[in-house]
Parts: structure tokens; sequence; C-alpha cells
């Protein structure tokens, strides 16, 4: 190593769950604190200086007049108030934190994470991070009328009262999910990569983001499975290759109509831990006949439908065959899960 | 496989930077940012301290090495997009020089890059190793000549996001298409559009390289019209044999080509004759032997695991 002056040491302090920090005093300088789980500090002593502060699941209230920091990780903390004036130049990650109701303003971070801050009401002005985690803060009302993203992420994923997005940015990834009073995403709004839309009030792709990435719920789709579901055909959706893909094909087509408009003849149906199985058998022009067992899954609730062989003639044998087993009889589970 | 860490990167050798460093010459060597497993330093921190560094700014090629097995690399991802001000030059990323002591190629957990492109619009080298989790999104990168995406298995929904690329300066794509077994569900049939000609007007260097169907893969490109412009021809790693061997023979569009790698390969002695004749520099190291378990042959492409 001849290129670099030789590092220097870091300082790092790390607090088991019942110590204080009493000897710390202001105008301390630490390259990182970890005090994840302590039960024992309330406040952070004013002036604190450390590049890396971790206060996961710690009693930890507020942070103390003019910290300054890179990173701040309070996911699950007690933390009910962050001090105007504090500084966080990377990021903030204060997931699940559920007194939080405010922010202060000037926050610089260029990665805000914020999910499933239920208590959280607004944002204050003045943000403009890379990205933006803020789903499930179900209370959030509106995003800032002055909120800039830049180039990465805005995921507001079940915030269902924002109605509307900012006027101007540009992200990589857009999630709207569960946004039913979302149905624009404005001219100024760039989004270069993916748009995830399932349950939002869109109901086409603007012309503007044309080409994207379009999703439900994490699945990538098309714009057809996403916006106009009834002209899916019934051999598309039972021909769809990928499991979970055709699993949001049927959802957004229906599943009652999709059984009725497929015609399917029942061949077989019983019961396992994931609800009702049904094997049915759809006949299709100049191709084998379709068979699919239709399963639930216990852990999940959601409905999968499964292409097995068209010599199947019971549930159990073609669930047997999606395991991997020829022969029914040697399929035969404990737990499903 | 692979076994060893960069040692130059970017036309310039690479160290280690590490936490606590004050100064970086940035002119003679590219800095790798990698963790120790027990190590308490994270990627995202050190290249907090980096970014703060004067150096920063004249960065042009950066390496991202180890980090711990089971995250992925989304932490580092948006650290690079959230200092992506401090890094106005940057031409050059490798994300994940990591070696199969540190963690297998197919256990490497990626994630989505589609912030990147616009973060590093400058980008001309892009190189990723190990698929699981891997998104590219769909991009525009503007100045980007190689793009290199090395993998145990290379999704079929990756194979199409680069493909999809908005590259109109890509010079050399290369592609380690790996094993169902590992993810890599790709067939010739998603080469269409490429072996078409219709994408990369540039394109030089084509490698489509560690494949389980390099038979059907070399047949497929044998008589695509994308050899006019490609003057090299990159189908090692994978489990090519004499039938996959004939197309090419056959093919005037590889006469012609400058190079042509096949190594680590299931050919005859014979079939390499004919090959070494054909007229293009040709590479047929590492031949392979078929092997017999219960009557099934077996021919294993060079990295899967």
């Amino acid at each position: 190593m001849t290129t670099a002056s030789r590092p220097r040491e870091p300082v790092r302090r790390t607090l088991h769950p019942q110590d204080s920090l009493a000897e710390t005093g202001a105008g301390t300088v630490l390259d990182q604190l970890d005090m994840s789980r302590n039960r024992a500090v309330r406040s952070l002593p004013d002036g604190l200086v450390c590049h890396r502060i971790l206060a996961r699941e710690s009693r930890l209230e507020t942070l103390g007049r003019g910290i300054r920091c890179r990173e701040l990780v309070l996911d699950g903390s007690a933390i009910a108030r962050i001090e105007a004036g504090s500084e966080v130049g990377f990021r903030l990650s204060a997931r699940a934190c559920h007194r939080l109701a405010a922010l202060p303003a000037g926050l610089r971070a260029g990665i805000l994470d914020l999910r499933d801050c239920l208590a959280l009401e607004a944002l204050p002005p003045g943000l403009s991070p890379a990205f933006l985690d803020l789903e499930g803060c179900s209370a959030l009302t509106a995003l800032p009328d002055d909120l800039i993203l830049r180039g990465g992420r805005l995921n507001i994923r079940d915030c269902a009262l924002i109605p509307a997005l900012p006027d101007r940015g540009s992200v990589a990834q857009l999630d709207i999910a569960g946004c039913g009073r979302i149905d624009r995403v404005p001219e100024g709004f760039r989004v270069t990569s993916w748009i995830d839309v399932a349950g939002s009030g869109l109901t086409a792709l603007p012309p503007h983001l044309a080409g994207i990435g379009v999703r439900w719920r994490d699945v990538p789709v098309d714009e057809r499975i996403a916006f106009r579901p009834h002209e899916l055909g019934i051999a598309e959706i039972l021909g769809e290759r990928n499991a979970e893909r055709r699993r949001v094909m049927l959802e957004r087509f229906g599943f009652e109509t999709f059984m009725a408009a497929a015609n399917a003849e029942e061949l077989d149906a019983d019961h396992a831990p994931g609800g009702e199985r049904r094997l049915l058998r759809v006949a299709l022009d100049g191709d084998e006949p379709l068979v699919c067992v239709s399963v639930g899954c216990p852990s999940t609730g959601r409905r999968y439908f499964l292409r097995v062989p068209p010599t199947m003639t019971t549930c159990h044998q073609a669930v047997a065959w999606t395991a991997g087993f020829d022969d029914p009889a040697d399929y035969a589970p404990l737990v499903e899960t | 496989m692979p076994y060893e860490n960069l040692t130059t990167f970017f036309g310039r050798p690479v160290e280690d930077f590490q936490s606590g460093m004050e100064a970086w010459d940035v002119t003679r060597v590219v800095p790798r940012l990698r963790v120790e497993y027990d190590s308490e330093d994270t990627i995202p921190s050190m290249l907090g301290e980096y970014a703060a560094l004067p150096a920063a700014e004249a960065t042009d090629a950066l390496v991202i090495g180890y980090w711990q097995g089971e995250d992925t690399s989304q932490e580092i991802v948006e650290a690079l997009v959230s200092y992506a001000g401090r890094f106005p030059n940057l031409r050059a990323l490798f994300l994940g020089d990591i070696v199969s002591e540190e963690n297998e190629i197919s256990w490497i957990n990626q994630s989505d890059l589609s912030a990147l492109w616009p973060a590093f619009p400058h980008l001309e080298h892009v190189q990723v190793r190990g698929a699981n989790g891997l998104i590219l999104g769909r991009f525009e990168a503007p100045r980007l000549t190689t793009l290199i995406l090395e993998s145990g298995g290379l999704p079929r929904r990756v194979v199409q996001e680069a493909l999809a690329a908005g590259a109109p300066e890509l010079r050399h794509l290369e592609l380690w298409l790996g094993t169902e077994d590992y993810g890599g569900d790709s067939t010739p049939d998603d080469f269409a559009d490429l072996f078409a000609g219709r994408l990369f007007p540039k394109l030089n260097t084509l490698a489509l390289r560690d494949c389980a169907y390099a038979d059907d893969l070399a047949t497929a490109v044998a008589q695509a019209s994308v050899l006019e412009r490609v003057a090299t021809l990159d189908l090692s790693l994978g489990n090519l044999t004499d039938a996959g061997a004939e197309a090419l023979l056959a093919s005037p569009g590889v006469a012609k080509l400058s190079r042509l790698d096949l190594h680590h390969h299931f050919l005859t002695d014979a079939t390499m004759g004919r090959l070494e004749r054909l007229g293009p520099a040709v590479d047929l190291s590492q031949q392979q032997q078929a092997e017999e378990y219960g009557g099934e042959i077996y021919r294993s492409i060079a990295v899967s695991e």
C-alpha cells in the first residue's frame, strides 16, 4: 500500500442493553455508536458527531440538539422527536417507529426509509432524497408540495390517503400499490424503470411513461394484465409459464369469470390444508387439453393454478406430480406451509 | 469459479480502500470497497468515507467486492445512487468482485440496479457478478460500451432487460447464461432480435458464455446476420459438442471472424482440427470429457454453483 495514507483506527462504541452514555460529553466524535436494543438511553448528548448511529429497537426518545451523522438507524425504536437542526447526510432509517408523528425541516439524507411509521401524518418541507420509502404510513395525508425525488425510488405503497404525486421529480422505481386516490402521474414526474400500480387509481399507463415496466404487488406484468384484464384470453392465462404472473392474470381476470368462461370440466375435488382443491380440464383447439389443479397456499391464502400433465385424474395425484412424485402413493406431506 | 479477485480494472491496478484512510491517489489505482465476513464495516459506510475525500470527484472506476453473504447489494446500490453527486466522473463499475472462497457465484445476492443508470449517465463499463435477485430494469445508458453479466444461471428476464437496453454505443456484450438449476432459463429464441442484427449497431464482441444449450445456441448464431458486425464470437465455458461445431464450420459468417473463443468444450480432436483451419484465431483450450453416471451422459458447463 503506497498510494494512500495509513488508515486511522476507527472509533467505535457499543452500548449493551443496560449501558448509559454518561461519560460521553458534548463535542464527542465517533465513527460508530451501536446502541441497538439499549434500554437505558433516552437521548443522545447535544452536539454528538458520529458517522453511524445504530439505535434499532432502543428506548431512544429524542435525538438531542445538533446531532451530526451520515447514517442514523432508528428502526423499531421509541423515538418520538427528531430535533430541528439535526444533520443526517446519507441515510435515515426509522421503520416502524410508531411514536414518530413528524420530522424536522431541512433533512438532507439521500435515503429516507420511514416504512410503517403509523403515526406519521405529514412530512416537512425541503426534502429532496433519492430514495423515499413510506410504505404503510397509513396516516400520511399528503406528500409535501416541494418534494423533489432525485432519481431513486418513491414507495408510498398502501398510503391510501395520499391523493396525488409531486408535480416534478424523477425516480427509477415508483410504487403506488394500494393508493386508490392516485389516478394520474404528472407529466413533470419521470419514472425510468418500473411502476407498481396494483389497486391504485391509475386506469392506464400515462403516455410519458410508455415502455416502462409495470408491476402488480411486485410481480412484473404488462399493461393489459394491469389495466385491461378483460382482454386476456383463457388459453393465454392457462398457458402462462410463470406461476406468479399467472396468479395475477387470474386474479385480474376474476376467478369465477375464468371458471365460467373456460367452461372447465371438473375431474376431481377434495380438501387439503390450503382449502378446497379442484382438478380442472379445459380442451384447447390444436393442442393437448390443459389440465390444471387449483390449490390454496396454507400460509398466504392465495390461490394458485398449476398446470399438470393431461393424464392426471385426481387432485392428490396432480399435487404429488408438482412436488416431483410420479407415484402419488409416495407423496404424503407431514406439514404444508 | 471465479477464483481470483481483480488485480486490475479499467486499465489500472486495483487496491482496497479501507475505513479510516484519509487520502487516495485516484490517478494510479482503482479503489475496491469490500468487507471481511466478520467486519463491523459496511460498504455503504465505507462509500460515505470515500465520497468525503477530494479523490471522489475524479474517480472514474470503482470496484465493489465482498459484502456480507446473506445481504443483497440493495443497500450498496442505494448508497451509490445517493452519493452519485460526489462521483460525477464515474465511467466503470464492477459490482461483485467476489470469488468462490468468499461466496459462490450462484449465492451472491444482487438487487434492483435500475436506479444506477440515470444516476451515472457516463458509465462505459458495467460488470456484475451473480444474478440472484438481479434486476437491470428498463434503462438508457448512452455511453455504455461494455456490459458483462457473470452468473451461474442468468434468468431470462435479465437477458431480456439487457437486450432491451438503450445502449447505442455497446461494443462488448457478455452474458454468462449458466444452468436452469441456478435460474438460467433463457433459450436461443430470446436472442432472435440480437442475432438478426436489430440491436446494438456498434457491437464488436458477442460473448454468450457458460451456456448449457451451447449446441443449439451455436446453431442459431451460426446463421445470424449479427456476425456481419462482430469480430469476436465467444461461446466459451459451455457444453459445446461436435453437433454445434458443425453449424459453426458451415457458417460463412463464422469463417470471417477474427476471433472465435470456444475454450472449455466437448469437441473431438478431429473437429478441433477443422476449426483450427477455419480462419479465425480460435481458442480450443480446456477440452472436456463427458461423464457417465448410471447410463446418462453429463457435459457440465464451467460455472454453475
